[in-house]
C-alpha cells in the first residue's frame, strides 16, 4: 500500500515539475531578445540604432570636453544589444582595463543573486552564518538583504559633511590596518542602528558582502567562483579583482575591467539574469535589485552627515524614484525605471530598461563637489537621452 | 580620489599628520602599481592619474619586480604594492616595511 502510495506521488510530483521546468524554460526562451555579445559586440552606426548624429556628437564633445576637474577616459553607448559608439582617451583603449571603484558594487549583487539560484545563500540569511565575524555572539539579525540595501545599522559615513577627511572609504582603502583584512577592519566599527531602519550607502557593507560570499563558497571556491559562474558566461574576459593580505576580493572597491566588459553586467540587468537563453540569476531578482530599500521610507534627513545618502538605492544599484519627501526623482530628466552604478572619480554605468540603452563612462576626475558632480551628470544624460529618436525612447 | 586634495591641504599645513602620511603612500604605491602593472598605461599617465597625490609623497616603480614603493614627501611611511597576476592585480606587502 505504501510502495503504491509512493509511486503514485511520485508519478504526479515529477511530471509537475518537469511540466514547471519546461514552462520556466519557455519564458525564458520567449524572454530572450537581444544578441548577447561573443567574442566582440556586434555593431550598428548611430542612426540605424534610433540617435540622432548631430545631438549624439553634441553630448560626446559635453563629455569629452577638457575640463579642470572632470576627465572622461571612456565613453561606451550600447543600443538593444548593439555597440553603436566606443571612444577613449588618455592612454585608454578597447582592451585596457580600467579602475571601476563602486561599480564593482553592483557586481557584488549579481554573483550574491548568482549564488541564490545555486541554492550556495539566500538573500534572506543573516549575514552571522558567513561571516561571524562581524557579531561573534550572534547577537545582531543583519540580514544579506540589509548589507544590499546599504541599511546595516553599522557606523560608516562615506562622505563627510561635517569633515571630509575623517570620510571612512579613505581609511578603509588605504590604510596598512584596513589592507589586512578589509570586512574585519569594517565589522569593528560600532553599530549605529538597528538593522533595516536607517539607510546609510556604504562601502563598509559591500566590503562585509564579500566576506559574506566568500565564506558561503569556502576557501576552495571562492576564489575562483565568480570567473566560473558569472564573469566566463558574461564574457567578461577583462575582469581583475585585487585582494587584501587576508585573500578576500576587494569588488567593492578595487576591481578593474574592459568598458565593453563591465557594459555586458548592464545587458545581465537588461536581460534579468538571462544569459544566451542560460539563467544566471532567480527570475526576481531584478524587482529584488530594482526595489527602494525599506529603510528609505523611514525619511529622509537633508543634514544627513553621510552627503551619499541623497538618493534611492535598490540592491547595490542606484534608482531614480523619488523617495518619500523628495521633490522630484534624482534624474528627471532620464525614465524613472533607470538604474545607476557610480563609482569614485565619475566612473558610470547607466541602464535604460525600456530604451534598452547602456552607457558606460570612465574617468579619472578630481571634483571635490558633490553638486558639481551630479549637476555634470544631469548635463551628460539630457544630452545622450536627447539624441534618441521619439521613436528610440519609451 | 576626490578626498585627495584635501587630505594634502592638511598634511602641508599640519606638520603632525602621521595616518594622513600612512595613507598618502598606501594610495600612491596601490594606485601606481594598478596603473601601471595592471591596467599598463605607462610611467607618465600614472603620474599624471595620481598627480595631486605626488605633491605631497613620492614613488618609485621598479620594472623588474613589477611593484611601487611609495613615501610621504618627509620620506616617512614607505609603503609597496607588488603586482601579483593579471586576475588578482596588485597585492600590498606589509613584510617589506
Amino acid at each position: 500500500m505504501q510502495k503504491a502510495l509512493t509511486l503514485i506521488f511520485f508519478q504526479l510530483i515529477i511530471p509537475l515539475s518537469v511540466l514547471a521546468q519546461n514552462l520556466d524554460q519557455n519564458l525564458d526562451q520567449k524572454q530572450a531578445g537581444m544578441p548577447w555579445p561573443k567574442d566582440e559586440w556586434p555593431t550598428k552606426n548611430l542612426e540605424q540604432a534610433g540617435f540622432s548624429k548631430q545631438r549624439f556628437n553634441q553630448f560626446l564633445s559635453t563629455v569629452f570636453f577638457p575640463h579642470l576637474t572632470f576627465s572622461t577616459d571612456t565613453v561606451v553607448v550600447i543600443k538593444d544589444g548593439f555597440l553603436v559608439h566606443e571612444e577613449y582617451a588618455h592612454g585608454f583603449s578597447r582592451n585596457r582595463k580600467h579602475a571601476l571603484f563602486s561599480l564593482g558594487k553592483t557586481v557584488i549583487a549579481a554573483l550574491v543573486g548568482v549564488m541564490e539560484l545555486e541554492g550556495l545563500i539566500h538573500r534572506n540569511e543573516t549575514v552571522n552564518r558567513y561571516y561571524p565575524k562581524l557579531d561573534p555572539l550572534g547577537v545582531s539579525q543583519i540580514t544579506i538583504t540589509h548589507l544590499l540595501n546599504m541599511s546595516s545599522g553599522i557606523e560608516w559615513i562615506e562622505e563627510d559633511r561635517e569633515n571630509l577627511l575623517q570620510s571612512d572609504p579613505w581609511f578603509a582603502l588605504y590604510s596598512k590596518a584596513s589592507y589586512k583584512d578589509m570586512p574585519l577592519w569594517v565589522a569593528r566599527h560600532p553599530v549605529a542602528h538597528k538593522p533595516g531602519i536607517k539607510f546609510n550607502y556604504s562601502s563598509g557593507d559591500s566590503a562585509l558582502l564579500t566576506a559574506v560570499i566568500r565564506g558561503a563558497l569556502g576557501e576552495h571556491r571562492h576564489a575562483s567562483y565568480p570567473w566560473e559562474k558569472l564573469f566566463t558566461p558574461l564574457g567578461m574576459k577583462s575582469m581583475s579583482i585585487e585582494r587584501d593580505s587576508a585573500g578576500n576580493l576587494g569588488l567593492h572597491a578595487i576591481a578593474y575591467s574592459s568598458p565593453l566588459d563591465i557594459a555586458k553586467v548592464g545587458l545581465l540587468y537588461l536581460e534579468n539574469g538571462l544569459v544566451n537563453g542560460q539563467r544566471l540569476w532567480p527570475r526576481d531578482w531584478l524587482d529584488f535589485s530594482n526595489k527602494m530599500a525599506p529603510a528609505q521610507y523611514n525619511g529622509t534627513d537633508p543634514n544627513d552627515r553621510n552627503l551619499q545618502n541623497n538618493q534611492a538605492y535598490g540592491a547595490q544599484i542606484w534608482l531614480n524614484v523619488k523617495r518619500p519627501g523628495d521633490g522630484e526623482r534624482p534624474y528627471p530628466e532620464l525614465p524613472a525605471n533607470a538604474l545607476l552604478g557610480l563609482g569614485t572619480r565619475g566612473q558610470i554605468l547607466l541602464i535604460l530598461p525600456d530604451e534598452k540603452l547602456i552607457f558606460v563612462r570612465t574617468a579619472t576626475d578630481s571634483e571635490l563637489s558633490i553638486k558639481a558632480r551630479k549637476k555634470y551628470r544631469h548635463d551628460i544624460f539630457k544630452l545622450l537621452y536627447g539624441s534618441l529618436s521619439q521613436g528610440a525612447r519609451s | 580620489m576626490r578626498l585627495l586634495l584635501l587630505f594634502i591641504i592638511c598634511c602641508a599645513l599640519l606638520p603632525a599628520c602621521s595616518s594622513d602620511k600612512e595613507s598618502m603612500s598606501m594610495y600612491l604605491a596601490k594606485e601606481m602599481c594598478s596603473c601601471r602593472f595592471l591596467i599598463g598605461q605607462d610611467d607618465k599617465q600614472c603620474r599624471n592619474t595620481v598627480r595631486i597625490a605626488l605633491a605631497a609623497g613620492d614613488a618609485t616603480v621598479n620594472e623588474t619586480k613589477r611593484e611601487v614603493t611609495a613615501t610621504a614627501e618627509d620620506k616617512s611611511n614607505p609603503a609597496t604594492f607588488r603586482f601579483a597576476s593579471n586576475r588578482f592585480g596588485c597585492e600590498f606587502k606589509p613584510e617589506v616595511q
